[in-house]
């Protein structure tokens, strides 16, 4: 038996309790236990990668045995390459983490979440059934949730733990639903006998259309698609390195991963996968949108990656989940990426505010260059990672019409602009505040360094890769590459304009107040999705005191609930319905 | 006969108490350890002899003395109840050690104690009971030392107040199962629980409403929505060992008695229910809908933690009626298994809030505050049993609740999918109240006057039933095996 798949998540479960025992003994050396677990569990990983050879499942069957279920591992091509990408990007983010968390208290806390959540997100990929994945997308929530709420002393800090946690869940209760359906149809919950489940007569027609839709309002949740979507930019109060760990590489691309690993029993629904493509549209134009409005260097990335995770539903909902899996390994770099430079740049000016940033690039030269690498490949400038999924997506979008295609191409030219509006704003012009800032240490340096050479060069190993074919050969890449550089450079001058040429000229419109200052309200305001949440949940806090006039001291009162449900027992019997 | 060996060592562990404690004046210090030892050998070697029989059940074994008439003693020994004895016996021993240490020395320790192990004697026969009146008369003795053990303070106006309500309303409820018992019993001359499959039960309307008076009656312990009022009072008022055993096995075995109620029409699945059988379905899904929205609902605005905790236990209780309205074998084990993962953290709840009883202020969420400050222990647990309560893994509720969703999947049709997705909505919405446990208890501002943390010796108390919590997380099958390997039919 192959004991890798089982040892790339049990090692950093394992030993995140053991976190908080190290660093009780000696504070620095927690830090450095965690970058070796997590460094062993990367050589894990990508060894697996190296030496795969054929797909197979294991398992070990005492687990649930009546329920028929099996603690099992699944190792294919998707469970393999994802467990060589989470392993080795948590590696190098840990690594930057414990230089950049060098002076934070609350070390073995971190330490525990951090490794108890790689685990769980390694154990989700290579899970072999849906409970089992079910049981660890809880793990990596509640992970997320807590390390949203580190620095909990900031109310805020509490408040977007919560938010996260409540509105994952919504995702998640309904993704339960859906795995216990198709369990109690299937009496199955192996990857493998639920595909071929599919479309027999246990697994078919209205049983599959709402499978699916449920398991697509889980993926929303998770991967922060419009309208469950609002939790994310509230979750920027995690440290940074969280926010590029979590918020960016890893667990919010679960609710993708997810549409990927099932996108055999989404495919045969074909209302399901419109509507995975729909909300991947509607939720890239929102992120978008957010991300160009935004003040907070965090939460326009924040937004960004909302928009971003819109394109990989959409590469999903064309009938691309390998051009989604291959986006959501590129995002994962680049995002990360960005959000590092952004914990370093905000570690060095000490706010988040980028009307208070400016002309920072010359004093943080490694910074800048590592920023401007992920957001061309975030933008899809050739040959760059980024580029061979969004030019397989704008390509792909070409089918179903110009008006589909042109919106595509719009969230397109929105990426290109907000990541240009945020480069001028924080590291061209003039320094706004007189800033000092300083070049962040090596530690913190070399792991962005190094991203930014996956963020550059990851293609060429994932397009030569046999574990999964992502490289499309039908595409025709002379052209998408135009396209993609046509596109990039649409949002790049129009940012110019807008930022460096003449930036008064929108200030100046803002503080005329109008339409313009209005939208930006608006959008700045979370677009009016947090007020109906607001308004449902002060509705359940006036049901609540309702039922809690139930409560009474009087005899008398409490006898009367009991005599009334003996009565309702007894009008039911002489209504004959007992 | 084992079962009946325990209840014998644990009533005798009881006199001895009593007798021990007659001679306070020889160990006026250590008087609590030393009634309190004699109570938890008593209850520790009961565990011991559960557990050797925990292997070999013999499902569906029927142990009858004496003689063969209508109204002989019947005790019913299957996976569920030996189940449910070992959920209680585990429990109690925990909070037998637990009170040991919470105990004063001029505490009265002679009678909590004689009354701790009564309630346990008792709980054990209810849960292996076969026939009705055994069933009651044990329910009967578990409702009185209850009483007792929550008015234990004297002095507290709140506990008298909760215990007298408490009283009332189990007493009026013990009415209505005596209706029940004797509708059931005038109908087919038999009051074993064996009967209740009967078709002179099940296929008429006098036999289902007597059914209903079972359900309803013994369902106020179990605290169905709106016969619920006592409980949050009893677990806010009430000493901490006792809230614990009155949330972590009382109520358990409340709901236990309704399956057992259930259990022999589950066997007897002639697969479609008839008219009658069907309308009692309805009555729990309605009574199940009720109570798990107005213990959520309720919990919400509750500033209380231990309060807070009640309308939980209320909700909790929501989801299992929900399953046992499917009237099915999967349901009842989903129960089954739910009362042991509840029982675990919800005790463990109430261990953790430790000495802060002396007064209602203190278990207010504002006033236990700052433990993230205070104690990183603390912090860990009160985070992991509150996540544990929303249902999440990797702790032991999280597959109950899974198998409560399952069974309603299993039922099939257009009403129990939609309860399905009512009782996962709800457990979303549980989500509300326990996260503000972390962020005020765990992760708030310390108050002015700090909460009792208590030592590692108090806290390994409820650290050991969060841990058992852990691994039935982790390996489910350990304990699930055991009650699913339930017997064939009841003879």
């Amino acid at each position: 038996m192959n004991y890798l798949p089982w040892l790339l998540w049990l090692l950093p479960l394992a030993a995140a309790p053991f976190a908080p025992l190290v660093s009780k003994a000696r504070q620095s050396a927690a830090d450095w236990f965690t970058v070796a677990v997590a460094a062993a569990t990367a050589v894990i990983g990508v060894y697996q990668a190296l030496a795969f050879t054929a797909p197979y499942t294991a398992g070990v069957s005492t687990w649930v045995s009546q329920e028929n279920l099996v603690l099992q591992v699944d190792v294919d091509g998707i469970s393999v390459l994802m467990g060589a990408f989470v392993s080795l990007i948590s590696f190098f983010i840990v690594l930057y983490s414990a230089g950049y968390m060098r002076h934070e208290s609350g070390k073995a806390r971190y330490n525990l979440l951090v490794l108890l959540f790689i685990g769980g997100m390694l154990g989700l990929v290579m899970a072999g059934n849906l409970i089992q994945f079910y049981f660890f997308w809880e793990i990596v929530g509640i992970c997320s949730a807590l390390l949203i709420a580190f620095y909990f002393e900031k109310p805020e800090a509490r408040k977007g733990g919560m938010k996260a946690f409540v509105m994952t869940r919504i995702g998640d209760a309904s993704l339960l639903v859906s795995i216990l359906i198709i369990f109690s149809t299937v009496h199955s919950a192996a990857f493998g006998s639920v595909f071929s489940a599919v479309g027999s007569s246990a697994l078919g027609g209205n049983t599959l259309l709402i499978v699916g839709i449920l398991m697509l309002i889980g993926a929303m949740g998770k991967s922060a698609q419009v309208p469950l979507h609002t939790w994310l930019p509230d979750a920027m109060e995690a440290p940074t390195p969280v926010t590029a760990l979590i918020h960016a590489a890893t667990m919010v691309n679960a609710g993708v991963y997810l549409l990927i690993r099932m996108y055999p029993l989404l495919a045969a629904s074909g209302a399901v996968i419109y509507t995975v493509f729909g909300i991947g549209i509607i939720t890239a134009l929102i992120g978008g949108t957010g991300a160009l409005v935004e003040k907070d260097f965090k939460r326009i990335f924040a937004y960004s990656t909302i928009s971003q995770l819109g394109f990989m539903f959409i590469a999903v909902g064309i009938g691309l989940p390998a051009i989604a899996l291959y986006l959501l390994i590129g995002h994962g770099f680049f995002k990360a990426l960005i959000f590092l430079s952004a914990g370093s740049v905000v570690e060095a000016v000490g706010t988040r505010d980028i009307e208070k940033m400016g002309g920072i690039g010359r004093q943080m030269r490694y910074t800048y260059s590592a920023f401007l690498i992920s957001i061309l490949a975030m933008g899809g400038l050739p040959p760059l990672v980024g580029f061979w999924s969004k030019g397989a997506i704008t390509y792909g979008a070409g089918d179903f019409g110009l008006p589909v295609a042109a919106l595509v191409v719009t969230a397109s030219i929105l990426t290109s602009l907000y990541s240009f509006r945020a480069l001028f704003r924080v590291f061209h012009g003039r320094s706004r505040a007189g800033l000092a800032a300083k070049e962040s240490p090596a530690l913190m340096v070399v792991p962005m360094l190094i991203l930014a050479g996956f963020a550059a060069l990851a293609w060429i190993p994932l397009n030569q890769q046999n574990l999964v074919p992502l490289y499309d050969t039908g595409i025709p890449w002379l052209s998408a590459a135009v396209e993609e550089l046509a596109i990039l450079a649409a949002g790049l001058l129009v940012a110019y304009a807008a930022f460096m040429w003449r930036p008064d000229a929108i200030a100046s419109a803002l503080a005329k107040g109008g339409t313009l200052a209005g939208a930006r309200n608006f959008v700045l305001g979370g677009m009016g999705f947090d007020t109906v949440y607001g308004g449902i949940q002060k509705k359940v806090v006036s049901l609540g005191r309702a039922t809690t006039g139930l409560q009474s001291g009087s005899f008398g009162i409490n006898i009367i609930l009991l005599a009334l449900t003996f009565a309702f027992v007894f009008i039911l019997a002489l209504a004959g319905v007992l | 006969m084992w079962l009946t060996d325990i209840m014998m060592i644990l009533f005798a562990g009881a006199m001895t108490a009593l007798i021990a404690d007659m001679g306070k004046n020889y160990y006026p210090q250590a008087r609590q350890e030393v009634v309190g030892g004699i109570a938890f050998a008593a209850i520790a070697v009961s565990l011991i002899i559960t557990l050797q029989n925990w292997y070999s059940p013999a499902p569906g074994t029927v142990f009858i003395s004496p003689g063969t008439s209508a109204f002989s003693t019947l005790y019913l020994v299957d996976s569920f109840s030996v189940f449910i004895v070992v959920t209680v016996l585990v429990v109690g021993a925990v909070i037998c050690y637990y009170s040991l240490l919470y105990l004063k020395p001029d505490d009265n320790a002679g009678p909590f104690f004689a009354l701790l192990l009564i309630m346990l004697l008792s709980l054990t026969g209810v849960s292996s009971a076969g026939d009705l009146l055994s069933l009651f008369l044990f329910w009967e003795g578990m409702s009185i030392s209850a009483y007792g053990l929550v008015s234990f303070r004297r002095k507290s106006t709140l506990a008298l107040e909760a215990s007298i309500k408490y009283y009332f309303l189990a007493a009026a409820g013990s009415l209505l199962s005596l209706y029940g018992i004797s509708i059931v019993f005038s109908l087919t001359g038999s009051i074993r629980l064996s009967s209740l499959s009967d078709p002179l039960i099940t296929g008429t309307q006098t036999g289902i409403f007597g059914l209903s008076m079972l359900l309803i009656g013994f369902g106020v312990e179990a605290a169905i929505v709106p016969m619920h009022t006592w409980l949050p009072d009893v677990y806010s008022a009430a000493p901490t060992p006792v809230a614990a055993l009155v949330s972590g096995a009382v109520t358990g075995t409340g709901m236990f008695v309704l399956v057992k109620i259930i259990q022999p029409l589950a066997m007897a699945g002639t697969g479609h229910p008839g008219q009658y059988l069907q309308g009692a379905q309805y009555l729990l899904i309605v009574l199940s809908v009720v109570t798990m929205l107005v213990g959520n609902l309720s919990a919400m605005l509750q500033t209380n933690l231990r309060r807070m905790l009640g309308f939980s236990s209320v909700a909790q209780t929501g989801y299992m009626l929900a399953a046992l309205s499917t009237f099915s074998i999967p349901g009842l084990i989903a129960v089954v298994f739910n009362i042991w993962n509840h029982g675990l953290l919800k005790s463990n709840f109430f261990l953790l809030t430790g000495k802060n009883d002396a007064d209602y202020s203190m278990t207010e969420m504002s006033s236990l505050s700052g433990m993230a400050a205070k104690s990183r222990l603390h912090a860990f647990m009160y985070a992991s049993s509150s996540l544990g309560m929303v249902g999440s893994p990797p702790f032991g509720l999280f597959w109950s609740e899974l198998l409560i969703v399952q069974s309603l999947l299993l039922a099939g049709g257009p009403v129990y999918t939609i309860l399905a997705i009512v009782v996962v909505a709800n457990i979303v919405l549980s989500i509300g109240y326990y996260f503000r446990v972390i962020n005020t208890v765990v992760f708030g501002k310390a108050g002015e006057v700090p909460p009792h943390t208590g030592r590692i010796r108090e806290i390994a108390a409820p650290l050991s039933l969060l841990l058992l919590s852990l691994l039935t997380g982790l390996i489910p099958g350990l304990f699930l095996n055991h009650i699913a390997a339930i017997g064939p039919a009841i003879p």
